[in-house]
């Protein structure tokens, strides 16, 4: 098989692993080259991005399975035994290759590297470690090398795969120990997090070493991710967050990934719906709550409510929930409750702070420092005085919020479950009302 | 009458602008390009000659008392295309005298915002570009690259480059403003014209084709989002990509 089918077929079975970032690791080349005696590739720990496909998802590392002739037969996935799909196995030589010749041309920044179960998951781990160690050792590659773990392989294996990579992933693949003996029967909750602790532990070695010998081998430099399908199964958004929390907290991950899941051919048991993209949006933005914004996963649902709203970000409905942190003075809060504000974020807050230093701010200054404040005039005042003077009482700020959002062109598009008019406790507040409360519009 | 000065536009000119309005006692106006003198009677011309000792100076000046920040913010906006950007440089070095560190801190000044934003659309586009900027390799295993940035970023994607590849040989031509930086073991900046570049390596078409395979395999046709794609990637840089292009016949070489 020529190598182009091979690509076509192992680039096409992996593109549904959604993790393509090249951050977390910092590496200059020209020192690399001088270590290693040759070679090149660097790491820039903001990442790189490289191209943006059709369906707008950034494309940094070239991103390939190893092998997609899989024994398992996971219900979620394209590349099941029993699903019908041309099936081809790359040889460690030929993703070197392809890597270099990529690489040197700047078309990536560096290779991502899965693969399906072959006869079972050290088998299947020892080849991979093959074309790594091909690249790493005898082509010198220095560039970003993202590895995924296969559930169920050897802990030396895993440590062996951890050394040649800057980061290593592992999927959870669903959000629930239930949903995962339903669709993936061979596949367990203990065989997920245990190479997952393997690594963590490997990674906080890792750290002691290097504390002590500088030039230390490193583990996984980048840390350890995972990712989850939404969709697909009945958790809810409540659910998803918690465990994504427990994750961070638990192993140390550096990102939880959220995959709204695609039909990929017939599986019966699974809904034949369009993806949730909406609904992974919010996910995603939650987790960047939890992540930069110092909320907690309690904090953003409960029992009342278990899924996020559609119609309202996460930070814009926690902070409508929680009206008794608000307004928001700018020229003294402190930058955990600015972060808290819907509309700013952790650049405007910073920059916020720094600005107090010199002086007094006012609305002008903070629209001229860039700040949005299409939703944060809702929640802040400066020096004791409300955007132009509005009148902002709990109840219309939500209605304000809901207005503004369905403003948006894009949002028609991706609620269409939910209609405007079915339900009228949702409809638009009176223009009037909104003229008054602003002068925009 | 206002002065304005107008010196070459490198920015060891700007900072020789700073030593001169610093030793003359002159606060000019407006600073702008000798090529490109707008004004009328009511203002008079300076033109202040570039003086790389004096210019050394300015800059171990901005980085002592300012910070080396102050110097990296004032540089990089010097790069960028906003308007008067000269005259924003120009006025926050001069600030940064005066306030120190603080000179970070203030915000509502006009000159430090528009170095702020000045600063950020270059770095922001060299990060682009970084990424998007594609090689094609010539016979004699020369990299070649052609890019056509907003900004004056060849040295930023240069250094950049240079370390990434630190044995391989590449030239990066802004055909905009018709500058080439050549990398070979050194970076050379260079606005001479490039002559006979050599004819695409033997693998080079090959792995053109391997690379739009891979873009078109990973597209996920169920997610189409093609407002996302152009937020994300500009139409403006399609045209060096080999990825965008339409149809087989334009693309790579």
């Amino acid at each position: 098989m020529e190598v182009m089918d091979k690509l076509r077929i192992l680039a096409d079975s992996a593109k549904y692993d959604v993790a393509c970032t090249s951050s977390g690791a910092d590496r200059s080349g020209k020192k690399a080259a001088i270590k290693d005696g040759g070679g090149f590739g660097s790491a820039q720990s903001s990442g790189i991005c490289h191209t943006f496909t059709g369906d707008g998802r950034c494309v940094s590392l070239l991103k390939i399975l190893m092998s997609n002739m899989c024994v398992f037969d996971c219900q979620y996935c394209v590349n099941r035994t029993s699903n019908d799909v041309e099936r081809a196995t790359f040889t460690p030589e030929e993703i070197a290759e392809l890597t270099m010749n990529f690489y040197k041309r700047n078309y990536i920044e560096g290779l991502f590297l899965s693969s399906a179960v072959i006869k079972d998951a050290d088998r299947t781990t020892e080849l991979m470690i093959r074309a790594l160690s091909l690249l790493r050792n005898k082509y010198k590659f220095h560039g970003y090398i993202h590895a995924k773990a296969i559930p169920g392989a050897d802990p030396i294996l895993i440590r062996r795969l951890g050394a040649l990579c800057d980061r290593i992933s592992v999927n959870i693949e669903l959000p629930s120990e239930k949903s995962l003996k339903l669709l993936a029967p061979d596949k367990t909750k203990t065989s997920i997090l245990a190479p997952m602790g393997e690594i963590s532990s490997g990674i906080v070695q890792n750290k002691n070493e290097l504390a002590l010998y500088k030039s230390a081998p490193r583990f996984a430099p980048a840390g350890q991710s995972t990712q989850m399908i939404v969709g697909a199964t009945p958790e809810t958004d409540r659910q998803i967050m918690a465990l994504t929390e427990g994750l961070y907290k638990k192993f140390n991950l550096k990102r939880v990934f959220f995959s709204a899941y695609i039909p990929v051919g017939n599986a019966l048991m699974l809904p034949n719906a369009k993806p949730p993209l909406l609904r992974e949006h919010r996910l995603y933005q939650a987790d960047w709550l939890l992540r930069f914004y110092g909320f907690k996963a309690g904090e953003l649902l409960d029992d009342k409510n278990q899924n996020f709203d559609e119609q309202l970000d996460p930070k814009c409905s926690w902070a409508v929930r929680n009206p008794q942190f608000f307004p928001v003075e700018i020229n003294s809060a402190d930058y955990e409750m600015l972060l808290r504000v819907p509309g700013i974020g952790v650049r405007s807050a910073k920059r916020i702070v720094r600005a107090r230093r010199c002086g007094g701010i006012d609305f002008d200054r903070l629209k001229k420092m860039g700040v949005v404040l299409k939703r944060a005039r809702f929640f802040i005042v400066c020096n004791g005085k409300y955007f132009e003077n509005m009148k902002v009482n709990q109840y219309n700020i939500e209605e304000n919020l809901k207005f503004l959002a369905a403003q948006k062109p894009d949002f028609k598009k991706n609620v269409n479950q939910l209609s405007m008019f079915d339900n009228p406790a949702l409809l638009p507040p009176k223009t009037e009302t909104i003229k008054s409360l602003t002068g925009e519009f | 009458m206002a002065v304005v000065f107008t010196f070459d536009e490198t920015f060891d000119g700007l900072l020789s602008c700073i030593f001169r309005s610093y030793s003359d006692k002159i606060v000019p106006e407006r600073v702008c390009s000798e090529n490109n003198l707008q004004g009328d009677f009511t203002v008079e011309f300076v033109n202040i000659k570039t003086n790389p000792a004096e210019a050394e100076r300015v800059r171990k000046g901005i980085i002592k008392t300012a910070s080396w920040r102050a110097y990296y913010l004032a540089y990089t906006a010097f790069m960028s295309d906003l308007e008067d950007i000269y005259t924003s440089v120009f006025n926050f070095i001069r600030l940064s005298f005066e306030y120190k560190k603080n000179v970070l801190n203030l915000l509502k000044n006009d000159s430090v915002l528009a170095v702020e934003k000045g600063s950020y659309r270059a770095t922001h586009e060299a990060d682009k570009l970084k990424g998007f900027l594609r090689f094609r390799e010539l016979e004699g295993g020369i990299m070649y690259s052609e890019i056509e940035p907003c900004c004056n970023i060849l040295e930023i994607l240069a250094h950049h480059f240079a370390d990434r590849f630190p044995l391989m040989p590449f030239v990066i031509k802004d055909v905009k403003r018709g500058l080439s930086a050549a990398y070979n073991g050194d970076i050379i900046l260079t606005e001479l014209p490039l002559e006979n570049i050599p004819e695409i390596s033997h693998d080079e078409e090959e792995y053109q084709k391997l690379w739009r395979q891979f873009v078109d395999s990973v597209n996920i046709k169920e997610r189409k989002n093609p407002k996302c794609q152009r937020t994300m990637m500009p139409k403006k840089y399609w045209k060096h990509m080999l990825e965008t292009q339409p149809d087989t016949k334009k693309r790579g070489v």
